[in-house]
């Protein structure tokens, strides 16, 4: 009886243990309902729309813009002239000035790229007569007028037109305007007022993180230092640049440091180094379908060969570079 | 024990219900699903051998005027190494598939998928019994039409190259009649020149007209063999062509009959595809909306070419 009664009592307190354990796990279960749907709720609280969001047309500028900067940087002129044409149409069409003044500086940069100066300074010259667009636009403007300037050689405007830009505002990219100096001061012949420019771009590129500029600053330098007949410091120079174009994947200004490197071997006699840094510049620009880096290369290249003695290599060379003029 | 918290008062018969609730959800669910796909419906069996088993798969939809009346169960080897297909069908069908009905292997549109149709038989005939055969008939899918172009297309090619051969009769056939037109140009150009001294000595004019007929008689009886020659030659090729072209021709209403087929459905396919994929546009733009995907999302703007220093 009494086995019997102790028996009983065991069953109840495990009945008992067996309530604790489920009234715990279900007040658990409650506490977790509860929480996720106080975190449900407080994501649809958040959620919505969170921004307004852009008129369609003003989309659709945008995209075409878009699209015309990835057609510029696949090398795509054309397409790229296309798209921006249109997405100045349609920001004439709202009468959007910023969009406008974007994308007619833009065709601008692209008919640069062409060699068509007259119509890139027309462009160029639109955008000074848009009202009300900022500081930041017309200093961008002007620093193109200066561009178009010195690829026409007038000296004394491109200046003129780099200082308005500064003048303008400076941001990130006052070292490219103090590139565009250093580059003026070199055609002119004025070195040391060019390596001061580009020393003070190089500093200012650096710290702006303008990589780009930051290589062109070197290239300068080093172009400057080679015409001082400083040979080690200009190599230097050219290798940093380089380096820098290396990171950024510029073929055309990879190309661009090699043959400069190649130039300064072949000023100090060094006629083998010079044939190699050629080479690997005519490489660089046939693999990237540049006919006008790979015919420069080719010539410096016959031009190394021709001083070395072996004319019959740069004749040889020489022919190769002839269909690479006819596809410029 | 007597439990006097009242939370816990007939806590076993709430948590006993809870669970037969759930039993029973389940139960139902699991009666829903086979409802709907078909489990409890009344089926038979029914199949039929092929020489490969390329292109069908276990699970194959069995279509009859359009519609699913079933699935291939399985596919097996017989002791002739044949495959053997087991369609496993909804017995509510079976009265539209008799005797003369027939089993094939074909493609919903183009680009869609396959099926097994089943063509309906004639209401005269018996039904196909449980476990009984039905007849398969091989059709013919665009790969087939492919194929049976591809000879065609060889043909041409070798009848192209013999045509284009430098060696070849034809070729040289050719060139002989260019050598005898050459040869009628000379004479026709020694009759002018007769014809000018005809005045001056006619006599002799007519003993070499004579002679001038007797070359045009031998040129026309040598333009006579090279024509026959040239005949000989090309009718083969000709008939090798015509025959070609028959082919041709036949393998290409076959393509097309294949494409009428199928270009009614190739719109709505289309149609289909762009429709989703425009849905599939709303969602992901509605999802942009969303925080905290918005944050992470760029306003699109303008950008601004920048002009390089140094070019």
């Amino acid at each position: 009886m009494s086995e019997k009664h102790d028996s009983r009592y065991t069953m109840q307190d495990t009945g008992y243990g067996i309530k604790k354990i489920v009234h715990r796990a279900s007040c658990i279960m409650h506490r977790f309902c509860l929480l996720f749907v106080s975190c449900f709720l407080l994501f649809i609280g958040c959620g919505g729309p969170s921004a307004p969001t852009l008129p369609a047309i003003h989309a659709q500028a945008i995209e075409y813009n878009q699209n015309a900067a990835k057609a510029a940087e696949k090398g795509d002129y054309e397409k790229a002239l296309d798209y921006y044409m249109e997405a100045l149409r349609i920001n004439q069409s709202v009468e959007n000035t910023g969009g406008i003044a974007i994308n007619l500086i833009n065709l601008a940069v692209i008919y640069q790229k062409q060699g068509n100066i007259s119509e890139a300074e027309k462009l160029i010259d639109m955008v000074f007569l848009i009202p009300d667009i900022n500081d930041s636009m017309k200093a961008e403007a002007a620093f193109e007028k200066a561009r178009i300037f010195l690829k026409e050689k007038e000296l004394s405007k491109a200046k003129e037109w780099v200082n308005k830009s500064l003048a303008l505002n400076k941001g990130i990219r006052e070292g490219s305007r103090w590139n565009l100096l250093g580059r003026i001061a070199l055609v002119e012949g004025n070195y040391s007022e060019a390596l001061t420019a580009a020393n003070t771009a190089l500093k200012l590129n650096s710290v702006n993180k303008q990589k780009t500029e930051e290589a062109n600053s070197m290239r300068l330098i080093a172009e400057i230092r080679a015409l001082t007949d400083k040979f080690e410091e200009s190599r230097e120079a050219y290798m940093k640049a380089l380096e820098i174009d290396k990171e950024s994947g510029d073929s055309k200004k990879i190309a661009v440091d090699l043959k400069g490197l190649g130039d300064i071997f072949l000023k100090y006699g060094r006629l083998q180094d010079a044939v190699n840094f050629y080479i690997r510049a005519y490489t660089v620009s046939r693999t990237d379908e540049d006919m006008e880096g790979a015919s420069k290369a080719a010539e410096s290249l016959a031009d190394a060969y021709r001083k070395s003695g072996d004319d019959k290599k740069a004749e040889e060379i020489l022919k190769t570079k002839m269909p690479l003029d006819k596809k410029k | 024990m007597k439990e006097t918290d009242p939370r816990f008062v007939s806590l076993q018969k709430k948590v006993i219900l809870f669970f037969a609730v759930a039993a029973i959800g389940i139960i139902g669910t699991l009666i829903f699903l086979g409802v709907e796909r078909g489990a409890f419906t009344p089926k038979y069996r029914i199949h039929f051998t092929v020489e490969k088993g390329t292109g069908f798969f276990e699970g194959m939809p069995v279509k009859l005027s359009g519609f699913k009346i079933g699935k291939i169960e399985t596919l097996s080897l017989d002791e002739n190494a044949r495959v053997k297909i087991l369609l496993l069908l909804d017995k509510k069908y079976q009265k539209w598939i008799r005797q003369d009905s027939r089993a094939m292997l074909t493609k919903e549109g183009l680009i869609g998928e396959d099926v097994i149709d089943v063509t309906v038989g004639a209401q005269g005939k018996p039904v196909i019994e449980d476990g009984a055969v039905i007849p398969y008939e091989k059709s013919r899918g665009l790969d087939e039409l492919v194929e049976e172009a591809r000879p065609v297309i060889g043909e041409i090619k070798d009848i192209i190259s013999y045509i284009n051969d430098p060696d070849a009769d034809i070729k040289q056939t050719l060139a002989n009649l260019q050598m005898l037109s050459f040869e009628l140009l000379i004479t026709k150009e020694n009759i002018d020149k007769l014809l000018k001294n005809t005045d001056v000595n006619i006599t002799d004019v007519a003993s070499s007209l004579s002679k001038v007929a007797k070359n045009i008689d031998s040129t026309v009886t040598d333009i006579d063999k090279t024509i026959l020659k040239i005949e000989g030659k090309v009718s083969p090729a000709m008939d090798k062509l015509n025959k070609t072209m028959g082919n041709a021709e036949e393998a290409t209403s076959s393509l097309k009959d294949a494409i009428e087929k199928s270009a009614p459905k190739l719109p709505r396919l289309l149609n289909k595809g762009e429709d989703a994929l425009n849905e599939t546009n709303e969602v992901v733009r509605s999802l942009k909306q969303v925080w905290p995907i918005s944050s992470y999302i760029e306003e699109p703007k303008d950008s601004l070419l920048r002009g390089d220093s140094y070019e």
